[in-house]
């Protein structure tokens, strides 16, 4: 914990409730249509669902449950009734006319206009896990129909890229409502309680003393949330209802009967976890803040994302004339990056995003930029010199602005590193030296970008010394994202010399054989 | 008397390194402890081959390492011309009359060459227009992640890596766990890829003996590695002399444990109000205090090489925490110009006659969480 996260903490429990983190929320608002509620139960002991509630957030859920989720043909059968809601909300390509679907493929810019708002809403992270664990179930379907394996390999190809997006950092895709709510507001609870979506929302009851809110929270928390259910539920109320379900094998009507009784039972499960996921994401649509206004690039990347590892494959995966074995290669393997290429890909992705969302969005909101300040991964102080630097036989060196800040605050930064000016971002400079005399460190800094008024039309040229001499100034560090989008792209060159070590291409001729000089090491020495 | 008969064992591998650049075979890993002399070793392997009329590339991990190389080729090899690939925006610097400084791909030689640049530089160059190179040279190469390697697959067919596998792992900001099962796991430090796959055509070679850590520190860092080595120096050669003190001072009582050994631990109480966070003023006085101690007794260092007297720029401090770093600069005042402070994965491959390491431990063999949140000692 930072010291700022003990401060707000302590001010979170002063005045008895759960307080706003930041100036702005990180995601955008999105409308009903754009979002999906999605719940979890599970037996215990099994790693499949039991029961799904699934529905958009302006309409009550459906509910599926399984009578038996340890039988292969009962579970499949009831995944692929619930399918259908999740793989239109992904826009599966299967969905859509063959037209439409071949234009969204060429064009990709309208798919991810389409989908690019598009939220999944899960209570918390253990239905994440349920995402993961459908993917290894059925993305490798091949015991039916032919038309039914493919829906429920669809599914859990789906399941499979939402889990997946959901560890993309900054990713503004799949949310974990729990996760969300503790992103957004400071709790006045110690960590392990803060796991607990009903008991964050009691927090967040308005109108309420510190004491009443505690209360309510530690009784909500009675009530689990994740997709184990309580043991003494499932023993008292479960468990003689399966029991006589499979005695009841050889009478279908009677079978029938059980199974209505154990959706029954689980429904009430079920849509506690829908409720208060849909109450989370209530109470974060009606916080009076904004969202941030630096997300755009932040959703761009996760509508890239969208097309590009998951309704791409999905699309082109749907040509007839693909064979299996050339359809295998559009399946991602619910395990891990199985190619090594395509594993250090994703590596620079996730790395890509992760500068991305904190380069951009520490500048839409000013407690991420003190945060960050904080962490001392950045400078505030006075300019008190701007020059240029003299260098012989040029006729303008760079230009070096001289900044005086207290000793007293953190510094991470060391020479050599790019800071970027908080309100003016374009403006960049690289660190010159750092040196510290009593109580000021003073801070020289080369600029390097965004110095002119062509490059930044409202703030004073960089080397305005006027303007800029006496003024104070925050520098953040600037994230490398660009160098690391270039990497993504050139780790898929296989092309090269070395290819046969990086990349598995073929070994390469041995050399041919020659004849070793009798003593190397005084030829090197020669050599000196 | 320093260990001489190990210099035997040195020459062995230096040998047995020049062999494979002779015989241009493909891949080798040079695993080195702390100081046993990787870039003395890889500065002869680069000029046998430039001699052998080879287009050598060398990746260092950062600017600072490429620049050292470089000074190290023109010192030691002054008739081979390197040229220093840096960035544009980087000043050139004069790092010897046998070093050109090139900024531009297309400034990058025709024919036999020795080029050295960073990683970085060598992984985003658009090299489609120049001959390949014929072997790149990797220093530093336990610093490298696997997803970084797999750049400079375009640069040449043939690798030598040398690293230190006791360094400390890249630093991976993001969660890995998706890729822990990989078969080549992008965040895992390229040579370990490499010896894990039993495929390849590798050569494996260790350096035996570390000239830089003194024999009782050897034999403490031993267990992080996987092969044996040895120190230079006999037991008790290295020591840190210190004249009587005119005045009794608190840190006198650890900095006279360094007159018979090489290692001293001086702890400092938890104060009653709990730990500092991250930055420790006290903690950080405290290091400073023994530093100015030091040159204050005017303290000599015996080595093999004999006595002098311990100036500041013989003495180095290190903490975890960057933010920790500056403060102890602050209080180093005066010195801090000349006394460097920096973090242990900046500190890799420097050397300094005595070093101040400040640890967060509190002096426990098996630290538990709780011992890491609430200890601290210099």
């Amino acid at each position: 914990m930072s010291r700022h996260d003990v401060f707000e903490r302590l001010r979170a429990w002063d005045e008895g409730g759960a307080i706003p983190n930041g100036h702005t929320l990180p995601w955008l608002r999105a409308t009903a249509a754009d979002r999906l509620v999605l719940a979890f139960v599970r037996m215990g002991g099994e790693s499949s669902p039991w029961g799904i509630a699934i529905g958009r957030p302006d309409a009550p859920p459906e509910f599926f449950t399984c009578a038996e989720p340890r039988n292969a043909d009962l579970h499949a059968a009831f995944v692929l009734a619930a399918a259908d809601a999740l793989l239109r909300h992904v826009e599966h390509p299967s969905l859509l006319p063959d037209d439409e679907r071949l234009m969204l493929l060429a064009m990709e810019a309208p798919l991810r206009a389409r989908v690019r708002l598009r939220q999944l809403w899960v209570p918390g992270p253990s239905h994440l896990d349920m995402l993961h664990f459908l993917d290894f179930r059925y993305t490798h379907a091949n015991t039916g129909e032919p038309k039914v394996v493919r829906r429920l390999q669809a599914f859990g190809r789906a399941c499979g890229w939402l889990f997946r997006e959901s560890t993309r950092p900054g990713q503004v895709r799949v949310f974990d409502a729990t996760a969300r709510l503790r992103r957004a507001y400071t709790f006045p609870a110690e960590p392990a309680r803060q796991s607990h979506l009903g008991y964050l929302l009691a927090w967040l009851v308005p109108g309420r003393t510190r004491d009443e809110r505690l209360a309510d929270a530690r009784e909500r928390e009675g009530l689990p949330v994740s997709v184990t259910m309580s043991p003494a539920y499932e023993r008292a109320v479960l468990e003689p209802l399966v029991t006589r379900y499979n005695a009841a094998r050889d009478d279908a009507p009677a079978q029938a009967a059980v199974a209505r009784e154990i959706h029954d039972a689980l429904v009430p499960e079920l849509r506690r976890r829908w409720e208060l996921t849909a109450q989370a994401m209530s109470i974060l649509d009606a916080d009076t803040r904004e969202s941030n206004p630096h997300l755009d690039a932040v959703i761009d990347l996760g509508s890239a994302e969208c097309f590009h590892e998951y309704w791409k494959n999905e699309a082109k995966g749907l040509d007839p004339s693909l064979s299996d074995e050339q359809r295998r290669y559009l399946v991602h393997d619910p395990e891990t990056d199985y190619a090594p290429a395509r594993a250090a890909r994703r590596y620079f992705a996730h790395l890509h995003a992760a500068e991305l969302a904190a380069g951009e969005l520490v500048h839409g909101d000013a407690t991420l930029a003190e945060q960050s300040l904080d962490a001392g991964n950045g400078f505030r102080g006075t300019i008190r010199a701007v020059e240029r630097e003299a260098i012989a036989g040029k006729k303008s060196g760079p230009i070096l602005w001289t900044i005086e800040c207290s000793a007293d605050d953190s510094l991470r930064l060391r020479e050599e590193t790019s800071v970027c000016l908080v309100g003016a971002r374009k403006r960049i400079g690289r660190i010159r030296s750092l040196v510290t005399v009593g109580a000021v460190r003073t801070v020289v800094l080369q600029m390097t970008d965004g110095l002119t008024r062509r490059a930044l039309p409202d703030v004073p040229e960089a080397a305005d010394v006027a303007a800029h001499v006496g003024t104070t100034v925050t520098f953040l560090e600037q994230a490398a994202a660009g160098f690391t989008q270039m990497k993504i792209f050139r780790v898929g060159h296989t092309d090269g010399p070395g290819a046969w070590l990086t990349h598995a291409a073929p070994l390469p001729e041995p050399s041919p054989p020659v004849r070793i000089q009798a003593n190397l090491l005084e030829l090197v020495k020669s050599l000196q | 008397m320093p260990q001489t008969h190990l210099a035997e064992g040195r020459n062995q591998v230096l040998t047995a390194l020049l062999e494979h650049v002779e015989r241009a075979d493909a891949l080798l890993v040079l695993k080195a402890p702390p100081g046993s002399g990787k870039t003395f070793v890889t500065t002869r392997a680069v000029a046998l081959a430039m001699h052998r009329k080879r287009r050598v590339a060398v990746a260092a991990q950062t600017n600072a390492q490429a620049d050292d190389f470089c000074r190290r080729m023109a010192a030691e090899f002054p008739r081979i011309p390197v040229h220093r690939w840096a960035s544009a925006q980087r000043g050139a610097l004069q790092l010897g009359d046998s070093v050109t400084w090139i900024t531009r791909t297309a400034d990058l030689p025709a024919g036999p060459c020795v080029v050295v640049a960073t990683s970085a530089k060598w992984a985003v160059a658009d090299l489609d227009a120049h001959d390949p190179f014929d072997v790149l040279f990797i220093d530093e190469a336990w610093q490298m992640c696997w997803a970084d390697f797999m750049l400079l697959g375009t640069v040449a067919p043939r690798f030598v890596l040398v690293g230190d596998p006791g360094q400390i792992a890249p630093v991976v900001p993001i969660d890995v766990s998706r890729w822990q099962t990989s078969r080549r796991p992008p965040h895992v430090p390229a040579p370990e890829v490499i010896l894990r796959d039993r495929t390849l055509p590798v050569r494996v070679i260790e350096l035996p003996v570390s000239t830089r850590l003194p024999h009782d520190t050897c034999a403490m860092v031993q267990s992080f590695y996987d092969f044996a080595f040895e120190s230079w120096s006999a037991p008790g050669e290295r020591r840190v002399l210190l004249p009587p003190a005119a005045t009794a001072h608190p840190v006198d009582d650890a900095l006279a444990l360094l007159t018979t050994g090489s290692v001293a631990l001086m702890t400092l109480a938890t104060p009653p109000g709990g730990p500092p966070m991250e930055e420790d003023v006290a903690l950080a006085q405290a290091a400073a205090e023994v530093v100015r101690r030091l040159l204050d007794r005017q303290a000599r260092v015996v080595t093999e090489e004999g006595e002098t007297t311990l100036r500041p720029e013989d003495i180095g401090v290190s903490a975890t925490h960057r933010v920790m770093n500056t403060r102890i600069t602050d209080a180093l005042g005066a010195l801090a110009p000349k006394v460097r402070v920096d973090t242990p994965e900046r500190w890799q491959g420097l050397e300094r006659k005595v070093m101040v390491a400040v640890h967060p431990l509190s002096g426990v063999t098996q630290p538990t969480p709780f011992d890491l949140s609430t200890g601290r000692s210099a």
